[in-house]
């Protein structure tokens, strides 16, 4: 098995861009990535890309150069840019190919996303009667989270001011302007107990990396970053997941509990070991849930993490250090491939005035209807 | 709204359909239809449960999929949650009345309920009350 390496990265910034269409925006990531990686675009040998509202991913290749390039578009809900990262990553560590491209990007209408209850395999009066809503999924999950583990809304506003602190450091984040714990809790309610501003909004945006096998890697003098493991997982049996009319009464382990652990087994580390974290945070309460479910800390214990400041950039474990989903919004194909973007910055010590000192290991974690995750492990080569 | 996913019951309310996998004993709602319908035994749930969680619509939903009243000044927020019947199974679905009554741990009854669409036509569905003295 080959090792794998990140040797270049590209971001179209995320945002509001009037006058530009989302293939756009990948196209110049897709650029970026080929230009920071020092190869040229003839010479990446695959590709895995997916957007979900712009069209085919592959429509990047007119405008890149038809050079005959394996093309596979992704689709896999929000996890679709952590699910092209893997394509690539197994792609190369399976030996087939030296080099692979993972894009994403995506533009959506303002709004809360619409989706077709069909296209889920559930019934019409689902979505008919106002259920077909993900944002209610999210605000159920941690109300009742809340309601078992002491959570406080106080700290689901501090995450979302958090992330805005960590946006307006970050060239590539959207909402850049910080907010205060008070004014995210006094903004409009959206769902209970989320508010406007403790929810991301879909966006646009586009990412690319490019990976290499070790050997092109250490050729082109480009190890500053190793892809040491990436695994998704999709729900199990007791999960409670979004777009369910029932649930078993039973609460199981969640799709991001099997991935991580299924990415720290694979990196023989664990999470005691990781430095920094972009975890998905669709809202607040996601983040505060995913801590504890990729096994950063217990059930409960985020409480006191948030008051202490811990997941702050200079507290112990870093989260969401670009302002996350939050911050940045939602282009679904490129969401996951920030967080790993992200990541590469850290590592590579180009994250400015909100990089995180002595960084290693860099975990991330994108979560998707209709219930899979997927996490790639970072190390500083 | 299909007749296998609620039947009218006594007092008021709704009592919910949903299928039992032959096999497992697994509920699940609704009941499946075509090629795995004959996997799950039809049965009726019980006409109460207690409320596992909650949350509130505030703003309009989309239409498509929403056909209620969804105009920004005639909107209606409504309380959405799950109702857990036993150890049998929890069901998702509307809350009717004020959503900001609701605890977690409520007694709730399952109820018709009628929400006016913008033609000024009429959707039925089931749904969720607190029960009679559910508040202490």
């Amino acid at each position: 098995m080959n090792d794998v390496y990140v040797i270049g990265a590209g971001i179209h910034p995320f945002g509001r861009h009037e006058g530009k269409t989302g293939l756009d925006l990948g196209v110049d990531a897709t650029k970026l990535a080929v230009e920071d990686s020092g190869i040229a675009w003839e010479d990446v040998e695959a590709a895995f890309g997916g957007s979900s509202a712009s069209g085919n991913a592959d429509a990047v290749l007119p405008r890149m150069g038809l050079t005959g390039i394996q093309f596979i578009n992704v689709a896999n809900g929000c996890a679709t840019g952590g699910s092209s990262v893997l394509s690539a990553y197994w792609a190369i560590k399976a030996g087939e190919f030296e080099t692979a491209l993972a894009v994403g990007f995506d533009k959506h209408p303002r709004g809360s996303f619409n989706p077709d209850p069909v296209r889920y395999g559930l019934p019409q009066w689902y979505g008919e009667t106002g259920m077909m809503l993900t944002t209610q999924f999210f605000a159920m999950k941690i109300q009742r989270y809340m309601h078992d583990y002491g959570i406080s809304t106080k700290s689901l506003a501090k995450v979302a001011a958090k992330a805005f602190h960590n946006g307006s450091k970050t060239p590539h984040a959207w909402r850049r302007t910080p907010m205060d714990a008070d004014t995210v809790l006094q903004s409009r309610m959206i769902s209970d107990p989320l508010t406007q501003y403790m929810f991301c909004s879909p966006s646009e945006g586009g990412v690319a990396l490019i990976l290499a096998s070790e050997k092109k890697a250490r050729q082109l003098g480009r190890t500053q970053v190793k892809l040491r493991a990436a695994a998704l997982k999709t729900r199990p049996e007791n999960s409670f997941e979004v777009f369910s009319p029932s649930l078993s009464v039973e609460r199981g382990e969640t799709p991001t509990m099997l991935a991580a652990r299924a990415a720290f087994e694979k990196a023989g580390v664990g999470p005691e070991d990781i430095d920094i974290a972009q975890v998905q945070d669709t809202e607040s309460g996601a983040e505060i849930m995913h801590m504890a479910e990729n096994g950063f800390c217990r059930d409960g214990e985020q409480e006191q993490w948030i008051a202490e400041g811990r997941t702050a950039i200079g507290g112990e474990l870093p989260v969401n250090t670009d302002g996350g989903c939050i911050a940045c919004g939602e282009p679904i194909g490129a969401s996951g491939l920030r967080q790993v973007y992200e990541n590469v910055l850290q590592l590579r010590g180009q994250a400015e005035n909100r990089q995180v000192e002595g960084a290693r290991l860099a975990f991330s974690q994108v979560y998707g209807a209709p219930g899979l995750s997927a996490v790639a492990i970072l190390e500083k080569g | 709204m299909d007749d296998d996913i609620f039947i009218s019951a006594e007092g008021g309310k709704a009592r919910i359909v949903a299928g039992k996998h032959r096999q497992t004993g697994q509920v699940v709602f609704p009941r499946p239809q075509g090629t795995e319908e004959e996997d799950f035994q039809r049965i009726e749930l019980p006409l109460s449960g207690t409320l596992w969680t909650y949350t509130v619509q505030r703003i309009p939903p989309k239409n498509p999929p929403f056909v209620g009243v969804n105009s920004p000044e005639d909107y209606q927020p409504y309380a959405v949650g799950y109702i857990q019947f036993g150890d049998q199974v929890m069901i998702e679905g509307r809350i009717a009345g004020d959503p900001d009554s609701l605890e977690i741990g409520m007694r709730m009854d399952s109820v018709p309920l009628s929400f006016p669409t913008p033609d000024g036509a009429e959707m039925t569905t089931y749904a969720f009350a607190p029960a009679n003295g559910s508040r202490s």
